[in-house]
């Protein structure tokens, strides 16, 4: 019988269109996750194909195949154990020679590869021409010219991947030579190998990590029964030829080889003039505008998410009381208990409703977030950053991590981990928190919007912004600098060129940030909505005075007197610890108690604007939220780092918190 | 006239062919791996007080001056 299902793994550079590819290939049908024990995204989809299934798993993306980063290790051993039928390598046309150093790798360990030859509009536009078929018979597997952000070339692609999986194309196995010296060299380990079981590993391949010295496969290798004699050869290759660094000199090699293929399959038209790409970074990398650019860029993403959410939000208040309405009559003419009632009406839907107020927020802002992203402008800003973070001692890479934190601060603590240099981490992680999340920016939006109108809530959103900025410099520096002291990093960053956003893709990818939020807001949150309104109904549901909510902000009430804050805001911000997005909730059920209407027209006639401001300010600083807490002690592995990073932030939100609140009292 | 000086002495605009890098292992494993290799031609797209942006095998890499003192070029006209 003919089999139905064909396991695909997807392979490549990062930038050169794969997730795009990805989600064309696969749509909506795609479960996304952890790989096992590890912290970095899996995403696997399905896509049906004339009755056969092709199960599609995104690797990381990466530049190589090495053991120095969890990503490269993942992908290879996902090819190695788990031995896709096909591997789809997606490739930029554009920028072949660097993409073909990760081709020439998975070929080493399978020839069941179709290359997807992607971008090729933009290796046209740069006066490149590539001769498909020849690169397709040089490499021995099939090359299929794509243009994934249109859709161009995916059907073929598919074809041949199917074809492909049921053995209908033979693909031949490419050999790399990397010259006299070191193919004597892999050839002596590999005869050394010959007698050993490897299991699933090619031993060609075994014997290029071995000589490269890759610390996985030497561990892997000393496993395997019999392979002493392995080991006193590498030595003696390591005490006779100390002048050889394999690593590099293998790297080198692998270049030299793409070379002479790319000689053969480029040829290269004069184009005159810039490309676009150079015209757009002469201005947004411009030495005096880069800056202001990025303010102003970073300034029309918030003032966008206001403008076009909120009638949006308007819209879904009206919808919940609405509906808070209706269950409320409806419940009445079933005659149920009171107390049900109120829990339902009160505590869930009065919980749940505030929270989808947010989704639009959240969607609007990541919408044009990923178009930023897919456009590539997100490494200039991170290039244009450098140099100011690179005077506070601190890495370029450190301000990506905390860009990706206005999104949120899980994946961007997650994502330090491409600094290499322990401490930089540390410092990185530390002062990522500080950097308000999308739950953080939602309320932050949605009490903003309610206090302040037009330009003005544009100019309180950018100073708050400014403010979490500078406080993440200033903090970053005292971190380093007195902390943990250490040597800079090299900064090393790929710019990919720029190209137009595909819309399915950035819709996905917003799509996937939405979901998951509301995810969180239908358990999580309306759960915690109920608890709030048994912690404020009883011992007494009479005197909001008697309850536990009111016990637990009044004892933290002193210290929230200070910033002008009662019980009640400080029952919120206690609240707001377990998932920051609590807070908008948590004050709709303590002062829906009290009064009837929305929050939003219920806040102004309880707090001034400067109460609003100074209240946006601490809930934008204080503690990160749990899951946030719990990476942090995941990624520094120390649970002092992890309580460090809650007190000083508690500290230092309580000390703004005064100082604006007393400073503003005196002035206003 | 040809001389090899570090890339980061290189201004806009000029080219050169990288002759060594004199790095540590771990950034000259990086940068073997992203196309820098000796003989391999390079251009300046950008420099100024921060990092630089260099064109390299048809990508655009941006480099920490500290790297871009470590990589030795020779000039070309």
């Amino acid at each position: 019988m003919k089999r139905k299902e064909i396991k695909v793994a997807l392979a490549g550079n990062p930038n050169v269109g794969k997730s795009t590819l990805f989600n064309i290939l696969t749509g909506l049908r795609q479960h996304v996750g952890n790989w096992p024990g590890k912290t970095v995204e899996r995403k696997e989809g399905f896509l049906e194909f004339n009755g056969v299934t092709l199960r599609i798993i995104d690797l990381p993306g990466t530049y190589s195949l090495t053991a120095y980063s969890e990503e490269e290790k993942i992908a290879r051993d996902f090819i190695i154990h788990e031995q896709p039928d096909v591997v789809i390598n997606i490739v930029d046309a554009s920028n072949l020679e660097r993409n073909l150093y990760l081709t020439l790798q998975l070929l080493e360990l399978t020839s069941n590869v179709v290359i997807a030859l992607n971008m090729i509009d933009v290796a046209k536009a740069k006066g490149i021409e590539i001769n498909t078929s020849l690169l397709s018979e040089i490499l021995g597997v099939p090359v299929v010219e794509t243009i994934a952000s249109k859709s161009i070339g995916v059907r073929e692609l598919i074809h041949k991947v199917v074809d492909l999986g049921f053995g209908k194309i033979k693909t031949k196995r490419f050999k790399a030579d990397f010259g006299h010296h070191i193919e004597q060299e892999i050839a002596e380990i590999e005869s050394l190998l010959e007698d050993i079981n490897t299991e699933t590993y090619p031993k060609r391949w075994l014997a290029i990590k071995l000589l490269e010295h890759d610390q996985e496969v030497i561990k892997l290798v000393r496993k395997f029964p019999n392979s002493q004699l392995i080991f006193e050869k590498l030595e003696h290759v390591r005490k006779t030829e100390i002048h050889h660094d394999y690593e590099v000199e293998i790297a080198d090699k692998r270049y030299e080889i793409i070379d002479k293929i790319t000689k053969k399959v480029i040829k290269r038209k004069k184009i005159r003039g810039e490309s676009l790409t150079d015209k757009i970074d002469n201005i947004v990398t411009h030495k005096i505008f880069g800056i202001p650019i990025l303010l102003a860029i970073y300034g029309f993403v918030f003032f966008a998410t206001f403008q076009l959410s909120s009638p949006i939000v308007d819209f879904f208040d009206n919808f919940f009381s609405w509906l808070s309405e209706f269950i409320k009559n409806f419940l009445l003419s079933i005659k149920a208990p009171e107390i049900v009632i109120d829990m339902i009406v009160d505590g869930a839907i009065a919980g749940f409703s505030t929270v989808m107020t947010f989704v639009p927020l959240i969607a609007i802002f990541f919408f044009i977030y990923s178009i930023l992203e897919d456009i590539g402008y997100m490494t200039r800003a991170a290039f244009v950053m450098d140099r100011v973070m690179h005077s506070l001692g601190l890495h370029g890479r450190t301000f990506l991590c905390l860009i990706c934190a206005f999104g949120c601060n899980v994946p961007a603590i997650l994502g330090t981990r491409t600094l290499a240099n322990k401490k930089d981490k540390i410092v990185a992680i530390l002062i990522n928190p500080l950097i308000p999340c999308g739950a953080r920016l939602g309320v932050m939006v949605f009490i903003t919007g309610i206090f302040f109108h037009g330009l003005e809530a544009t100019l309180v959103m950018l100073s708050l912004l400014t403010i979490s900025i500078c406080l993440a410099g200033v903090m970053g520096f005292f971190f380093k600098r007195f902390l943990l002291a250490g040597e800079h990093t090299p900064f090393v960053m790929e710019m990919p060129p720029y190209h137009i956003p595909n819309l399915r893709s950035v819709l996905l990818h917003t799509w996937e940030r939405v979901s998951v939020f509301i995810k969180r807001a239908s358990t999580l949150i309306v759960l915690f909505s109920i608890m709030m309104w048994f912690l404020s109904n009883f011992p007494s549901s009479e005197n909001i005075e008697d309850t536990f909510a009111a016990y637990l902000g009044k004892i933290l009430e002193p210290v929230g007197k200070l910033m002008g804050f009662d019980w009640k805001v400080t029952t919120a911000l206690f609240f707001a610890l377990l998932a920051k997005e609590l807070s908008i909730s948590t004050l709709a059920v303590i002062y829906g108690l009290e009064s009837e209407g929305s929050l939003a027209k219920l806040l102004p006639e309880v707090w001034t604007p400067l109460q609003a401001y100074t209240f946006l300010l601490v809930h934008m600083i204080y503690v990160p939220c749990i899951a946030t807490i719990a990476v942090i002690k995941k990624e520094t592995d120390s649970w002092k780092w992890a309580f460090f990073a809650v007190g000083y932030s508690i500290f230092l939100a309580g000390l703004l918190g005064i100082i604006v609140y007393n400073l503003g009292s005196l002035f206003l | 006239m040809s001389s090899v000086v570090p890339l980061a002495m290189l201004s806009e605009g000029e080219e050169g062919k990288i002759v060594s890098i004199n790095a540590g292992f771990g950034l000259s494993r990086r940068l073997a791996e992203l196309g820098f290799n000796p003989g391999t031609r390079i251009k300046v797209l950008r420099c100024g007080n921060g990092p630089i942006l260099v064109m390299i095998r048809d990508g655009r890499v941006a480099l920490g001056r500290g790297v871009a003192m470590k990589i030795f070029v020779e000039r070309e006209k």
